[in-house]
């Protein structure tokens, strides 16, 4: 999940949760068309673990992933503390 | 805390040995009736409360019949019940047959059907509805938890022999194979643990393996045996089980090495992040040596112990502590030595080098065989020339050293590990074949990002979408591939078999 992601630290900037969502269906592409689905089927709500779509260290390496991209460090341990926390809505609130 | 003796002597208390599960976990609530034994969600149950919900259920299986029989049970760690019913089941003397809460619904009537299980119990959640539908000739039971009177003793007599429980390991043809683990095979386990490792009725106990994996059944039996607390953590909480831990107050801890290693890459193994736990037991897959070196920095106060072993054998056979001044070597930590009076053999292959070979055990932690398969059990479980018993061959390829210790090389077969679950590419081919159209599947593990996964070729044009929506009905999600390739054929190599060696490397090239 997490190769090719380079650490472009200069172009860090606040992105919008738009540009935040399609940075994650940017990042699940490659499995997506592996499993024969485009980024558009990928519900806010679709639990991304509990469905297959990551597995659980696939899941962190997609929080680092968007770490990078953002440039913003979470604190995983607090932040995802309530039900569904593998969901593409619960990133965005993440990295909000 | 009071004393509370019990007014009828249980027969099987004469007849089991004195390790057998549910004489531990009587004699703990005898001692420590008030101590709490269960922390599930919100609820907290003591030992007493425990023993009188188990023995309810017990009591109603009695009564359905149930003693010397086979009982489903939709395994959802939600709430107390699934707990006091694992319970209720042994005590009735029956066996107790988890089923994983997520299906799929195929895979419950195939391990249904292969143990030939007739009667169900009926959880308060109703899980198990679509699995009634499925199979009416089951008889579901709907036990009430709470104590109707017949609290105490159930005079059921319960000997060595009697099946515990009965899990299920991924097959290479035919599906799921069904292991039956005896009361005495449980027993043998617990003694040679509770022997080695020293715990008590203070202690905290993590229970992160879910009821079908035999590793659960050291959760439950082990903290019980010591009047400890066991605290089940909920199913999305691998995100954060460190926090949890700390929270929970865990002092001993028990997973497999990938959720440490979530844990280490969502930062959550900073200095003394464990300061609670001073047992911690991995099992399941290899630990890397590194890994257990970062987690001793994050549990200063911890033992840090290697287990291995198969379904077959009872949870564990071998151990190999990790000491503070042992200097980090490359790779995965040894798998050491027997735990009890169980037998290692390392058995040469062809081309094996000396002192390596197929791991085979024997002993009174070693299983009789699979379930109604009489081929997979002569296969796999042997007598040997010159050497008493019966061998269980584990497929494992090891290395035995100078001091008698056993390292861990790799498969001598195709098996592949994902998140400490066995999984044989051979079935989750056998449940792609019926959707080629009379094409071919083969599946071969590549290591990706450090992690295996399943790579399917196939040699007919299919969908894939369609593809991996129709195994997702028939597989547990780890099962499934991580791709699906098609390619016009499949190669062989000059003895006529798949040539795997080639498809991996197609795979890992594909990847990249």
């Amino acid at each position: 999940m997490a190769n090719g992601t380079v650490s472009n630290s200069f172009k860090w900037r606040n992105m919008t949760q738009d540009e935040l969502k399609a940075e994650i269906h940017a990042q699940l592409t490659t499995r997506l068309s592996r499993l024969g689905m485009k980024a558009s089927e990928v519900d806010d709500e679709l639990d991304l673990v509990r469905t297959g779509l990551l597995d659980s260290l696939g899941f962190i390496d997609l929080v680092a992933a968007l770490e990078d991209v953002t440039g913003k460090q979470v604190d995983l341990e607090a932040a995802l503390v309530q039900e569904n926390a593998t969901t593409v809505s619960s990133l965005l609130r993440l990295f909000r | 805390m009071r004393y509370f003796a019990r007014s009828v002597l249980l027969p099987e208390r004469l007849l089991m040995s004195s390790t057998d599960p549910i004489a531990l976990f009587r004699q703990a609530v005898d001692r420590w009736p008030e101590n709490i034994a269960l922390v599930v969600g919100e609820e907290q149950l003591s030992y007493a409360d425990l023993d009188r919900r188990s023995d309810a259920i017990a009591a109603e299986l009695v009564r359905a019949g149930a003693v010397g029989q086979r009982v489903v049970l939709i395994a959802d760690r939600t709430t107390s019940w699934v707990f006091e019913a694992v319970l209720g089941i042994m005590k009735a003397g029956a066996s107790c047959v988890p089923l994983l809460p997520e299906g799929p619904l195929d895979r419950w009537t195939s391990m249904l059907d292969r143990c030939g299980a007739r009667l169900g119990l009926i959880s308060p959640s109703g899980s198990e509805a679509a699995l009634r539908v499925e199979r009416p000739h089951v008889e579901w039971i709907a036990p009430k938890s709470e104590s109707n009177g017949m609290s105490g003793a159930l005079p059921v007599p319960v000997s060595n022999d009697q099946e515990a429980y009965v899990l299920f390991t991924s097959g290479s043809t035919g599906g799921p194979k069904g292991v039956g683990v005896s009361r005495a095979n449980l027993s043998a386990y617990l003694g040679h643990l509770l022997a080695r490792y020293q715990f008590s009725a203070s202690d905290r106990f993590s229970q992160h393996f879910a009821l079908p994996f035999d590793l659960s059944f050291h959760d439950l039996f082990v903290c019980w045996a010591s009047g400890a607390t066991l605290c089940v953590r909920p199913e999305s909480g691998w995100l954060r089980a460190a926090a949890w831990a700390r929270s929970m107050g865990i002092t001993v801890w028990f997973s497999a090495p990938s959720l440490a290693g979530v844990m280490r890459r969502a930062r959550a193994l900073t200095v003394g992040a464990l300061p609670s736990i001073r047992y911690s037991f991995f099992c399941g897959e290899a630990l890397p040596w590194q890994l257990a070196q970062d987690w001793r920095i994050a549990a200063p106060a911890s033992r840090i112990i290697n287990l291995y072993g198969p379904t077959e054998a009872t949870i564990a056979i071998t151990s190999f502590e990790i000491l503070p001044d042992m200097a980090t070597v490359q790779g995965v930590v040894p798998i050491g030595r027997s735990i009890g009076s169980d037998r290692t053999l390392v058995a040469p292959f062809e081309g094996a080098p000396p002192g390596e070979g197929e791991l085979l055990l024997s002993g009174p932690q070693v299983t009789k065989g699979y379930i109604n398969a009489p081929e997979a059990t002569q296969k796999a479980f042997v007598e040997l020339p010159g050497q008493e018993g019966l061998w269980y061959r584990t497929g494992d390829h090891v290395r035995e050293d100078a001091d008698g210790i056993l390292h861990f090389v790799g498969r001598i077969d195709h098996q592949v590990k994902r998140f400490g679950q066995r999984i044989e590419p051979g079935e989750v081919d056998e449940a792609m074949q019926p959707l080629l159209d009379g094409g071919n599947a083969v599946s071969v593990p590549v290591l990706m990002n450090g992690a295996t996964q399943l790579v399917t070729f196939i040699d007919v044009a299919a969908d894939v979408r369609w593809l991996m929506d129709q195994l997702r009905t028939k597989l547990p999600v780890v099962y499934l591939p991580e791709r699906i390739i098609s390619l016009p054929e499949i190669p062989r190599n000059t003895n006529g078999k798949w040539d795997r060696v080639k498809l991996i490397q197609m795979a890992q090239h594909d990847a990249g």
